[in-house]
């Protein structure tokens, strides 16, 4: 399958073609935003191929392969950093933006208007200063309930797809969460949250959540969890010495997160796998990234890696879509 | 903008710094023994504003700021032309901030002053105690009904009303509080341009540059 990669950068989005070999930015005069823009976030959607929301610092962009270029999209958060995107599964319209400091805007009708949900996070936080969003996921179960983490103040629900707000951090350890990933099966449901106290687990829909010791993981910082695309059980979580530190590693687990044992990926891990990019088109695909600009990619399902050879400076999210 | 991004740099007692960035969305100036609601979009932390070439007053204030490791003290201006609405005035606020908290066991030491003239030469043009003025635990209190503490969200301009003066021409201006108690300064320094000043004597018109020419290739 011919696909696309796509990677934000403290220096634009760059753009694969070649399934990761080689990456290029937009042409400087006509790409609609400086080669030099901070971009945090990206995000596809299956029902809206070749396009690209971005979150940058200097507001929300659209980039379509038709136009070829990064459209604006007006909106109250031109001076904050939108740090993630979601688009609802069954309303590409339907879009969520995480900033820092941590709020929620949403727009009902893909982008014309926005609403500053009433999302009661902390304003202050004395180790990071201003607390952000670190993740923003649709409960595959039920798309009217969101959920975010947010780093400093824990995880947050919205039954109601935004309108209202509850905090739900019984039972961890560290509100500095980062991560969730939804396992519905036969059992019921396991919900896994990554903190910079580790793995915790939540049987009980997120009202509870217990540590998970991970006896593979040689430090407590959890950075990023994932699902294989296909739902088949397939976990992956990256874990490393500090955020933005010397080295780390990914976790992979056959069995929706019971046991786990350390992925092939080339070393040396120069810092964090900050983002772990997968599409349902092909679960096989994978795309990792580290905070300070390795590539990784696996082509069987994660399984295996190979470094890519291009680093960027510093990437914050890497994504793919069909071409 | 519905909501102002307020970057402070609150400076504890041991001069250690925090900065959080503050969306704030409500903003309130507590003046004449009344407190005005004014739109969010005329708040700022300028340092150079420009102003129309006419009278204008200019009120120093004290500045209270909801957060969520407590309530920040600041200083501030309000700028309006004489005989307008509070509901257009300029509300500037400075980026250096201080905690409530650790002012309430000497609050009646500091004081407000204002000073007009360049920063090399500042003439002092009044000072005020900040006691003298509505005491910040009786403002929070009529907003939130809380002596320590304000809404999220919300910021507070409490004007030191005597000390409010009508300039003829543009000036530059300061605030300061001082904590003699704590021995620092907080000050706000405001130039305040004429809209006629022009730093062009003959403005010319924009210059455009095509980049690389010829065969050297564009690599950007």
């Amino acid at each position: 399958m011919k696909y696309t990669a796509y990677a934000a950068t403290m220096r634009s989005v760059w753009f694969s073609e070649d399934e990761g070999e080689s990456w290029n930015r937009l042409l400087t005069p006509t790409g609609g935003m400086y080669n030099e823009a901070r971009c945090w976030s990206i995000t596809t959607h299956p029902k809206r191929p070749g396009e690209l929301l971005v979150g940058t610092d200097q507001g929300l962009y659209r980039w379509t392969k038709e136009s070829n270029r990064f459209n604006y999209i007006p909106s109250p958060m031109d001076n904050l950093q939108i740090l993630h995107i979601e688009q609802a599964p069954d309303d590409p319209n339907f879009i969520v933006c995480g900033t820092r400091p941590a709020e929620i805007f949403i727009s009902e009708d893909n982008g014309f208007s926005w609403t500053r949900s009433n999302l009661d996070a902390s304003t202050e936080c004395w180790f990071i200063n201003t607390p952000r969003v670190t993740s923003i996921h649709f409960d595959p179960l039920d798309y009217n309930t969101i959920w975010l983490t947010i780093e400093i103040d824990g995880i947050f629900r919205s039954q109601d797809r935004g309108k209202t707000w509850e905090v739900l951090n019984d039972g961890l350890l560290d509100c500095d969460t980062h991560d969730l990933v939804f396992i519905d099966g036969n059992n019921g449901r396991t919900i896994l949250c990554s903190s910079e106290a580790g793995l915790h687990k939540s049987f009980d829909n997120g009202q509870n959540w217990d540590h998970s010791p991970i006896p593979e993981a040689p430090w407590p910082y959890f950075r990023g969890v994932k699902e294989r695309a296909d739902g088949g059980g397939v976990i992956f979580a990256s874990v490393a010495d500090r955020p933005s530190g010397e080295t780390g590693i990914l976790l992979i687990s056959h069995d929706n997160g019971e046991s786990w044992k350390k992925s092939p990926i080339p070393e040396p891990v120069n810092t964090t796998i900050w983002s772990i990019g997968t599409n349902p088109a092909d679960p096989s695909i994978i795309f990792a990234a580290t905070l300070f600009g390795q590539i990784f990619r696996s082509q069987d399902g994660g399984e295996t890696w190979k470094k890519m050879k291009r680093e960027m400076g510093e990437i914050h999210m890497i994504a793919w879509q069909p071409s | 903008m519905s909501f102002y991004l307020y970057r402070p740099h609150i400076a504890g007692p041991s001069n250690n710094i925090t900065t959080p960035d503050i969306i704030i969305d409500r903003v309130a100036i507590h003046t004449d023994n009344t407190t005005h609601l004014v739109p969010s979009n005329q708040l700022s932390s300028q340092v150079e504003i420009q102003f129309t070439n006419e009278p204008f007053e200019a009120t120093p204030c004290y500045v209270l700021v909801a957060a969520g490791g407590g309530v920040l003290f600041s200083t501030g201006i309000i700028i309006n032309s004489n005989g307008n609405s509070l509901g257009s005035a300029q509300a500037l606020i400075s980026r250096s901030a201080w905690r409530f908290s650790n002012l309430l066991k000497h609050i009646s030491t500091i004081e407000l002053i204002h000073y007009m003239g360049p920063a090399t030469s500042p003439e002092v043009f009044g000072t005020q105690p900040i006691h003298e003025l509505q005491k910040p635990a009786n403002i929070m209190e009529k907003i939130s009904g809380n002596r320590e503490a304000l809404p999220r969200g919300t910021i507070v301009f409490c004007c030191a009303d005597q000390l409010r003066h009508t300039f003829k021409s543009p000036e530059s201006l300061a605030v300061c509080i001082e904590d003699s108690t704590l021995r620092r300064n907080l000050t706000h320094r405001i130039q305040i341009l004429s809209t006629e000043q022009d730093r062009w004597s003959n403005r010319p018109l924009p210059r455009y540059t095509v980049g690389p020419v010829g065969d050297v290739e564009h690599y950007i």
